[in-house]
C-alpha cells in the first residue's frame, strides 16, 4: 500500500515538473468572421519557462494565406517561473473565402539544452465575406449622414442668430421712418461756382506777393495753374494735363470762349516763357498777368447762385 | 549762354529746316510726320524705324533727304540670305599683291536704309545694330568709325509676319523713333498721282551740307530744358513703369514692361530737336508731347491680358499723357 503510494507520488511530482518546463501556444483571431479589407488581428499567445529561448518564425514567411499590415507591440510578463507573451499581427484579406490560417512550428531551447525542441501553433478557421448587395433596394449612400446633436448650446446660437435678425430689421425700420419724416440729420455742403473759387485764390495769390519776393517762377506757375483749373471746372476738359496749344485748341471749339481766346494765348504764352525759358519778366507783365487772368474768368464767368449741396451724415 | 542770346541764334541757325523740309516736300507729298522725324532723328544723332505697308515713299523719302544733303545714300534690301559681311565689309585676297585687302560693305554711308530689317535673320540684324551703337565697325582687325553723320532707317512690314525674325526688345530699343506711316489722303493721293503719271519728278537740289547738320547738333544740344519739362518727361517715363502712382491702376496689368532710362534720354534729346525745328532756344511741354508717342510705343511691351483686349501700347501712352500733369 505504502509503495502504492509513493509511486502514485512520484508520478504526481513528474507530472508537476513536466508542466513547469513545458512551452505552450494558442493563437486566435478577434473574430471568425470578416468583409473584405477588415483587420484580422491574430494573436500567438505564448507561455513558457524562465529560463527557455523562443524562436518565432517570421510570421510573414508562415502565414502566407492573408496579406500582411504591421505587427503591433509585444506584451510581455513574467509569473513566478514562467513567462507570459502576447503578440499581436495585423492581417486583411481582398478577396471573399473561407480561410484556415495555417498552423505552423515554434521553436525552443530549454536551459542548458542545445537540442532545440518544438511546439505547434494551432490552425484558425475564419470566414471573409464581400459586401452584401441588395439588387432589389434602393440606391443609398455607403454610410449615412451625419446627424449633429442638437445640444443647449446650438439652440442658445440659434435663438442669439435670431433676435440679431430681429434687432437689425427693427432698427433699418426706425432708419427708413425717420428718413421719411426728415429727421436724419444731414451735411450741407456749400458748392461754389468755379469762377468763385478762380477768384478767390487769384485774390490769395495777390496776398501772397510771390514776384515780388523774387518768385517769378513759382508766381506764374500758380497763376497758370488756377486759370487751367477753371478752365477745367467751367468747361470740362482736361486743361490741367493739357499743353498751352492743347488748352487753345479746346477753348476754340467753345462757343463761349471767342473772346478770350487770344487774350488766354498771351497769357499761357508769357507764362511758358518764365516757366521753361528763364525769362525774367519786367514788373508790368507780372501785374498785367494777374489783370489778365481776373479778365479770363469775369469775361467767362456767369453768375451763379452758390449751389448748396446736402449730404446725409452717415454715422447716424 | 544766355537764353536770350541763344534763342535768337537759334532762329538764325533753324532757318534751313523749313528749307530742307521744302526741298524734300518737292518729291513727297503729305507725310509731313514722317519727314519731321527724319530731321528729328537727323538732329538729335538717332536712329528712326519706319512701320508702314509698302509704297508709302519711304525710300524715296530718305533718298531726297540724302540728295538735299549732298550726303551718301545705301539701300539694302534684308532678305534671309543676307550675311553680316554683306553689310559691313569683308576681307578679300588680292592675288596681284599676294595679300587680303578691305572691302567695306554698304553700312559706309551717311544715310543707310535698311528695307524690311525683319526679314533677316538675327546676326545680320545684330551686326546692324551694333554698328548703329557704337559707330564704328570692325573689320578683320581694324576699326574703322562711320561717317558723321550717319542715321539709319529701317523699315519693317507690320503685315505678312511669315518667314520673318521680329526684332528682340533690347535691339529696338536702339532705335531713338518708331515712326508708323499712314496712307496718305485723298487730295494727297491724287497729288502724287499727277506728279507721277506726268513723269517729270521734280529733282533734288543739295540745300545744306553735312557739316551744317553737324554743326546744327551742337546747337540742339545747348538748348535749355528746365527742370519742370525733366520732371515732366520723368513722370511720363515712371507712369509707363509704374502707373499706380498717377492713378493709373487698370493700366497696371496691361503693361508687361515700362520704358527703360534710354527712353527718357531720348524723350528730352527729341524734344530739343523739336524745338530747334520750332525755331525755339527752350523746351516745351508741347515738343515732349509731339515727339513722345514716336519715342514710347516701341519701348512699352503690353502684356498678353492687354493684346486679348486689342489695347496697344499707343493707347497705353496715351492715356498716360492724358493723366501726366503738364507743368
Amino acid at each position: 500500500m505504502i509503495s502504492k503510494l509513493k509511486y502514485i507520488l512520484l508520478l504526481f511530482f513528474i507530472a508537476i515538473s513536466l508542466n513547469a518546463q513545458s512551452v505552450t501556444v494558442f493563437a486566435n483571431t478577434d473574430t471568425t468572421d470578416y468583409i473584405v479589407g477588415d483587420y484580422i488581428y491574430y494573436t500567438l499567445e505564448l507561455n513558457y519557462p524562465k529560463n527557455t529561448r523562443i524562436e518565432i518564425p517570421q510570421i510573414q514567411d508562415s502565414i502566407t494565406v492573408l496579406d500582411f499590415i504591421k505587427e503591433e507591440p509585444v506584451v510581455s510578463e513574467e509569473s513566478g517561473n514562467t513567462v507570459h507573451i502576447l503578440r499581436k499581427y495585423i492581417f486583411s484579406k481582398y478577396d471573399s473565402a473561407d480561410v484556415t490560417i495555417p498552423g505552423f512550428r515554434i521553436n525552443y531551447f530549454l536551459d542548458g539544452n542545445s537540442e532545440p525542441q518544438f511546439v505547434n501553433v494551432n490552425p484558425v478557421k475564419i470566414i471573409v465575406r464581400t459586401i452584401e448587395i441588395n439588387a432589389q433596394g434602393d440606391i443609398q449612400d455607403v454610410k449615412a449622414p451625419l446627424k449633429i446633436q442638437l445640444d443647449w448650446l446650438m439652440i442658445l446660437l440659434i435663438i442669439l442668430i435670431v433676435v440679431v435678425v430681429i434687432v437689425g430689421v427693427y432698427f433699418l425700420y426706425r432708419y427708413y421712418r425717420k428718413k421719411k419724416l426728415g429727421i436724419v440729420p444731414q451735411k450741407k455742403i456749400i458748392k461754389l461756382p468755379p469762377y468763385r473759387i478762380a477768384l478767390d485764390s487769384l485774390s490769395e495769390l495777390e496776398t501772397k506777393k510771390l514776384w515780388q519776393q523774387g518768385m517769378i517762377k513759382e508766381y506764374h506757375s500758380e497763376i497758370t495753374g488756377i486759370i487751367r483749373k477753371y478752365f477745367e471746372d467751367k468747361f470740362n476738359f482736361r486743361a490741367l494735363e493739357m499743353t498751352s496749344s492743347e488748352v487753345l485748341l479746346s477753348l476754340k471749339n467753345i462757343n463761349d470762349t471767342r473772346e478770350i481766346v487770344e487774350i488766354t494765348d498771351e497769357f499761357l504764352n508769357n507764362a511758358d516763357l518764365v516757366k521753361f525759358a528763364k525769362f525774367k519778366p519786367i514788373p508790368t507783365i507780372n501785374e498785367d498777368m494777374m489783370k489778365q487772368a481776373y479778365e479770363i474768368v469775369n469775361k467767362t464767368k456767369v453768375e451763379e447762385e452758390v449751389k448748396v449741396e446736402t449730404l446725409e451724415v452717415k454715422n447716424v | 549762354m544766355e537764353i536770350t542770346e541763344l534763342n535768337e541764334k537759334i532762329k538764325q541757325e533753324s532757318e534751313f529746316v523749313e528749307i530742307l523740309i521744302g526741298e524734300i516736300g518737292k518729291t513727297i507729298v503729305g507725310q509731313k510726320e514722317m519727314v519731321e522725324r527724319l530731321v528729328i532723328g537727323l538732329l538729335a544723332n538717332g536712329h528712326i524705324l519706319l512701320e508702314g505697308v509698302p509704297g508709302l515713299a519711304k525710300t524715296l523719302a530718305i533718298k531726297s533727304l540724302a540728295q538735299s544733303m549732298q550726303a551718301k545714300f545705301q539701300r539694302i534690301q534684308f532678305t534671309p540670305d543676307l550675311l553680316p559681311a554683306d553689310l559691313l565689309g569683308t576681307m578679300i585676297y588680292n592675288q596681284k599683291e599676294g595679300n587680303f585687302g578691305i572691302k567695306k560693305g554698304p553700312i559706309f554711308s551717311n544715310f543707310i536704309l535698311a528695307d524690311e530689317i525683319n526679314r533677316a535673320p538675327a546676326k545680320v540684324q545684330s551686326a546692324l545694330l551694333e554698328a548703329m551703337q557704337e559707330r564704328q565697325v570692325t573689320i578683320g582687325s581694324t576699326t574703322f568709325p562711320l561717317e558723321e553723320p550717319f542715321i539709319v532707317l529701317a523699315t519693317q512690314n507690320p503685315i505678312e509676319q511669315e518667314g520673318t525674325y521680329p526684332l528682340p526688345e533690347a535691339q529696338v530699343d536702339r532705335f531713338m523713333l518708331k515712326v508708323k506711316i499712314t496712307y496718305p489722303t485723298r487730295d494727297e493721293e491724287l497729288k502724287i498721282m499727277k506728279l507721277n503719271v506726268a513723269g517729270a519728278m521734280p529733282s533734288i537740289k543739295p540745300v545744306i551740307s553735312p557739316e551744317a547738320i553737324i554743326k546744327a547738333r551742337n546747337l540742339v544740344q545747348n538748348i535749355y530744358v528746365d527742370e519742370k519739362i525733366e520732371k515732366y518727361i520723368l513722370d511720363i517715363v515712371f507712369a509707363t513703369r509704374n502707373p499706380k502712382d498717377f492713378g493709373l491702376e487698370d493700366l497696371t496689368d496691361l503693361i508687361s514692361y515700362g520704358a527703360s532710362p534710354r527712353a527718357s534720354i531720348n524723350l528730352a534729346l527729341g524734344a530739343k530737336a523739336m524745338a530747334f525745328i520750332k525755331r525755339r532756344g527752350y523746351v516745351i511741354p508741347e515738343d515732349v508731347r509731339s515727339i513722345c508717342m514716336d519715342i514710347l510705343r516701341h519701348r512699352i511691351a503690353v502684356t498678353y491680358e492687354a493684346e486679348a483686349e486689342d489695347i496697344t501700347s499707343e493707347i497705353i501712352i496715351q492715356r498716360i499723357l492724358n493723366a501726366v500733369e503738364v507743368p
